[in-house]
């Protein structure tokens, strides 16, 4: 069924929102999408927009972009999954996961070390988001994001390492990384450890992740 | 269930020693709070603590240096100017080890709300603060953020035959909506929060204590037995929820009302 389009105009439906940004075309990540509307949004958002409005930009964002956050399959039908990923959801257990407030949220916090968080189609919500992006700890320090690209992210193949995330608490593996994070914060000010600092505290089980030593040193260093 | 241990022997910040007013911004003025911290409830600090307040909400994250603890500072710039306009953050206090690498926390409070003016100058807080949006079919929703402060919502669509407003403050919905109101709230403080010493001076485990005839368990002292915490935390909960509708007379009110009702035809 295609998107009723004329509903984005309506004049019923919607309302302008300040500063008379121009929405960039649909890209082809979740992190290129969220990045190319960051700006937008902080243009938006700098010209007075509400609090109380922002559903509402949310929401006639996730209905613009909604061929790429729903998309068609070749027969024509899509895969809706659940509401919170479309419209609007002020629980904070659920409201990270609006497939365009969750990745650009990520990318105003955390800038380029959110692409391991947005690995993927925008249509998706993947482990990273669930485990790392919904706590405070990792979703809004920089920090931690730049742990988690030193500890998880394959250069090589633009991606995050396989069996970096699988579904159980495989030691050294993301959900352990979001369970320590969670202890470390009680005990540690972790929006003022360096990434190095933070990567240092980890416990031995994420040796095997951590970036390894080149050159001369690894030698002497093992 | 994570278990929390506190081996670095970090000092809690008693929460009803801090206040955080809210400090709305007037026309296009960014808000900003203004913040009094009382460190001495937390115990012996050394004096060079770096005292850092965080106001947070979701992964949107501002950080204000408060000077040190013998020393302590507010800056002159508490502007949220990474927030929505009209969002409210929560905040926390951190005291910071500052010849520690590891930036190891001597103190810590979390999850406080900011007032306002006049509920400080007033010294009464609503613990419920209710907002009217449109919840569509649902007449009542428990809101809480992470900061773990309830928000009673009622559904603004609601105007027959009276007002949701005029209705939420009749026995019967008293009767049968804040009981289940009061054992979300502090089942989620109990069951669901990450680190129950965070927030046990929270307003909710004090309302339940005035309720209770027993104090609200207390997580720490369980150890490794959380089987026997939560069993003793919902155990406390019934006992607070019998005593607000023992001392509400709830059960007789609704009775007497829906019977008044009846004969009134």
């Amino acid at each position: 069924m295609p998107f009723p389009e004329d509903m984005l105009q309506r004049s019923d439906l919607t309302k302008a929102a300040p500063g008379g940004v121009s929405l960039p075309a649909a890209a082809g990540s979740k992190f290129e999408l969220a990045a190319s509307l960051a700006r937008p949004v902080s243009i938006i958002e700098s010209k007075g927009l509400g609090f109380d409005q922002f559903p509402g930009l949310w929401d006639w964002l996730a209905a613009y972009y909604f061929n790429t956050i729903c998309p068609q399959k070749s027969n024509g039908t899509r895969i809706l999954n659940e509401l919170a990923r479309y419209r609007w959801d002020p629980d904070y257990r659920r409201k990270y996961r609006h497939r365009i407030f969750g990745p650009v949220s990520l990318v105003r916090q955390l800038g380029v070390h959110a692409k391991i968080l947005l690995n993927g189609q925008p249509s998706t919500l993947t482990d990273w988001e669930e485990q790392a992006a919904a706590r405070y700890e990792t979703g809004g320090n920089p920090g931690i994001a730049e742990v988690l690209c030193m500890l998880y992210w394959d250069e090589t193949t633009g991606r995050p390492k396989q069996g970096a995330a699988p579904n159980k608490k495989t030691p050294g593996t993301l959900r352990r990384f979001g369970d320590i994070m969670r202890q470390f914060a009680l005990t540690y000010d972790l929006s003022a450890i360096s990434a190095q600092g933070l990567l240092d505290l980890l416990p031995r089980e994420f040796s095997k992740w951590k970036p390894k030593i080149k050159g001369l040193f690894s030698k002497i260093c093992g | 269930m994570i278990r929390n241990f506190n081996y670095t022997d970090r000092k809690r910040i008693l929460r009803d020693k801090v206040s955080f007013e809210w400090i709305d911004g007037k026309g296009e003025d960014l808000a900003s709070f203004r913040a009094k911290i009382d460190l001495h409830s937390a115990g012996l600090l050394r004096p060079d603590g770096q005292v850092w307040v965080e106001a947070y909400s979701g992964s949107i994250v501002s950080r204000y240096y408060f000077g040190t603890v013998e020393h302590p500072d507010a800056p002159e710039d508490t502007r949220l100017a990474t927030f929505p306009r009209g969002l409210k953050p929560s905040f926390k206090i951190k005291v910071v080890d500052p010849e520690d690498p590891r930036k190891r926390l001597l103190a810590f409070a979390d999850k406080i709300a900011p007032s306002e003016r006049e509920e400080m100058e007033s010294g009464r807080q609503s613990i419920l603060p209710v907002e009217y949006v449109d919840l569509g079919q649902q007449i009542w929703n428990l809101r809480m953020d992470e900061s773990l402060e309830p928000v009673l919502q009622l559904n603004s669509t609601i105007t027959e035959p009276v007002g949701i407003s005029t209705l939420a403050k009749t026995p019967e919905f008293v009767a049968l909506v804040y009981p289940a109101v009061i054992r979300q709230i502090l089942s989620r403080l109990l069951l669901e929060s990450e680190d129950p010493s965070t927030i046990s001076d929270h307003n909710w485990l004090k309302f339940g204590n005035s309720l209770s005839t027993k104090l609200c368990p207390d997580r720490d002292s369980f150890g490794d037995n959380y089987e026997d915490f939560v069993r003793d935390a919902r155990m406390w909960i019934d006992e607070v929820l019998d005593g607000f509708c023992r001392a509400r007379l709830t059960k007789d009110t609704y009775v007497t009302e829906k019977s008044e009702n009846h004969q009134n035809g």
